[in-house]
């Protein structure tokens, strides 16, 4: 394995005034080497897109408080940097595209200004040169006649056409890291395919790193290296995808294994876990997912717990995980309970 | 497009029909004889009759409301009873300095407000933020003569840099125009400043919030190019529509201004006819308001798909 391209280390953001900070995202660490695909997984408020957001400052800067033991791209330290500076990085050296594509794309500027931009904000390039790469980008992203679409607003493009725009966009300077913030999860289920493959086969060109943030299993499952579970702002395990998906050691993941339709395909009525994710405020002690969860017993909620690995590359936030891990087999008959 | 401007412009007709017909109602609207009424007090009974000849109400209705649209097409709407001047051409004449000074203050107005709402929108519920608002309300709530009047000490009676009153027309030179203009279009000014900002500021912290300005920040743009190229474009319409209602007012009724800087324009034209009572005048000034009101809307919706692409015509 190559050098991590992005090292995070001990992130936190949190929103508000203290006492009453809500704290989204709570001691986040992992790496990402060239070439690699990690997958941040999580119910919604888990803290998935603050985490990728914070990544790049890219929250809103009066009312999120962002800190990090570490955060360095390729060995330099993003920490402390200024707007300007990180200017430089965004979208050049790290790049982001987001869940909703109408929304994302402005919708006042053409397809081919927005590309041309991308192109032109990194490097002294000529708007003809920009218009070039910008037509050979989107050549890239396999959209047909792309040179009609240069001149077409985003209104004019059809939802996966414009998922391809936007990876286009993220793509134009060729960045060491591409954040992926559930860029399939608003196309129907047969460009998602496309979209996802179309990610698959840039990254293999380039040789970027991916952050891939999504809540679908299935679609972890045919991208993803490996995969983070992240639970009300702390990811509680993280192992390659095999580790995650064939032997679970969280109570967590087990859940959430259990609720997928597929391993379920007989039940009556699809498994869910109880209860929701709940809001963090201020420390907490033990396991935020032990009121949820079906293996807890009164100790998860008081003792003090880290991450602890349990296999080359796997590591966990559970207490339980030899229960959880032995209960594996179990899986089908605890979702029908 | 051609068809939409066909079609808008269709559309105005039921508008101007009814303010045609108020307009020509008017005169019999109001109570007593017309004839008597524009005559005055002290009108011999062959004066009254001269009048009512001329009006010709001494025709059916119908006939007389025949006879003044025929005089419409032909742009004549008769005589003022004042002065006896065609009443085209006093709103002709009186048309240039209200023009003038619409179109200057609008373009100060623009440039202050529009920066300032920006601003006030990017720094929202900071300090700066407030003191714009402090300041658009302050210049919405002063009223024009005081500003003016303050205006004209400072810079006309003590520096004497420029002219008290009065309004040079165009014929006489540009240069004269405008400095007759400068303190009457600051003190209007102020007062739009206000409107447009405030319209600017709620539109921009509106557009900021869209996913779209994070895609813009997620590429490198910096702060000047997220603002004025990403949001302000799509801020567009509703701050355009502000404008146009400001220009539409501007040319509708600036009275104080025009008496405080004593310039002959529009304002004051129509004041002094629904004084006199000067019912063709006044009749003409309702005709013209209603015509630029409907045109100033109409390229004020022009200008919508030049900012949105997707409203198309």
């Amino acid at each position: 394995m190559t050098a991590p391209v992005l090292q995070v280390e001990n992130l936190g953001v949190s929103f508000g005034v203290e006492p009453n900070a809500l704290h989204a995202v709570r001691e986040v660490s992992f790496s990402l080497s060239a070439g690699e695909t990690l997958c941040l997984v999580g119910e919604s408020g888990s803290g998935k897109s603050v985490t990728a957001l914070a990544l790049l400052n890219l929250l809103p800067p009066r009312s999120a408080r962002i800190s990090a033991s570490r955060l360095a791209l390729e060995g330099r330290s993003l920490l402390g940097l200024g707007e300007r500076e990180l200017s430089h990085i965004r979208g050049k050296a790290i790049s982001m595209i987001f869940q909703d594509p109408m929304s994302s794309l402005n919708p006042a500027l053409t397809v081919g200004y927005q590309l041309a931009e991308a192109v032109r904000l990194h490097g002294p390039v000529s708007a003809a040169a920009a218009r070039r790469d910008a037509l050979a980008i989107l050549d890239k992203v396999r959209i047909p006649d792309a040179a009609r679409r240069l001149d077409e607003y985003p209104h004019q493009l059809s939802g996966g056409m414009r998922q391809r725009v936007m990876i286009a966009m993220a793509l134009a300077c060729r960045p060491r890291v591409l954040i992926a913030d559930e860029p399939t999860t608003a196309l129907d289920v047969t460009v998602q395919a496309q979209i996802l493959e179309l990610i698959g086969d840039l990254k293999a060109d380039f040789g970027t790193a991916v952050l891939f943030i999504t809540h679908d299993l299935g679609v972890v499952a045919e991208i993803a290296d490996r995969v983070a579970v992240m639970y009300a702002g702390r990811i509680v395990e993280e192992g390659e995808v095999s580790q995650i998906f064939d032997d679970p050691a969280h109570g967590y993941t087990h859940g959430l294994l259990s609720t997928l339709a597929v391993a379920n395909r007989h039940a009556q009525r699809l498994p869910e876990i109880p209860g929701s994710t709940p809001r963090i405020l201020g420390a907490d002690m033990g396991c935020s997912f032990a009121p949820r969860c079906a293996f807890a017993e009164p100790q998860c909620r008081t003792m003090e717990l880290h991450m602890a690995e349990i296999a080359p590359g796997h590591v966990t936030r559970c207490r339980r995980a030899a229960i959880v891990r032995g209960a594996k087999s179990e899986a089908g008959h605890l979702a029908h309970g | 497009m051609l068809r939409y401007v066909g079609l808008r412009l269709l559309s105005t007709i039921p508008v101007l029909a009814f303010v045609l017909l108020l307009a020509f109602f008017l005169l019999h609207l109001a109570p007593g004889d017309p004839a008597a009424l524009i005559a005055g007090d002290s009108a011999t009974p062959a004066q009254v009759e001269a009048i009512r000849a001329q009006l010709h109400l001494n025709e059916p209705l119908s006939t007389q409301l025949w006879i003044w649209l025929i005089d419409l097409a032909h742009f004549d709407l008769g005589r003022s009873v004042f002065s006896n001047l065609p009443v085209t051409q006093l709103i002709a004449q009186r048309f240039e300095p209200t023009l003038m000074l619409a179109i200057s203050t609008t373009i100060l107005a623009v440039l202050l407000a529009v920066p300032l709402g920006v601003i006030a929108a990017y720094r929202a519920r900071t300090g700066i933020d407030r003191g714009v608002i402090v300041l658009a309300v302050a210049g919405y709530s002063v009223p024009v003569f005081v500003i003016g009047y303050c205006l004209i000490f400072v810079f006309a009676v003590q520096l004497h840099w420029l002219p008290v009153q009065g309004y040079k027309p165009l014929a006489e030179g540009l240069g004269g125009t405008l400095r007759s203009l400068v303190l009457p279009t600051v003190a209007l000014a102020l007062l739009y400043v206000g409107l447009i900002a405030r319209v600017t500021r709620a539109t921009m912290l509106e557009v900021l919030d869209e996913d779209y300005i994070r895609t813009a920040r997620a590429k490198g743009a910096l702060t000047l190019r997220v603002l004025c190229i990403h949001a302000l474009k799509n801020a567009g319409p509703p701050i355009v529509t502000v404008i146009g209602i400001g220009f539409a007012s501007l040319i509708g009724g600036v009275v104080v201004t025009e008496t405080v800087f004593n310039i002959p324009g529009l304002g004051r034209l129509t004041a002094e006819a629904v004084l006199r009572r000067d019912y063709p005048l006044v009749q003409g000034m309702l005709l013209t308001f209603a015509v630029m009101l409907v045109a100033i809307n109409l390229v004020v919706d022009l200008t919508y798909p030049l900012f949105d692409p997707r409203i198309r015509y």
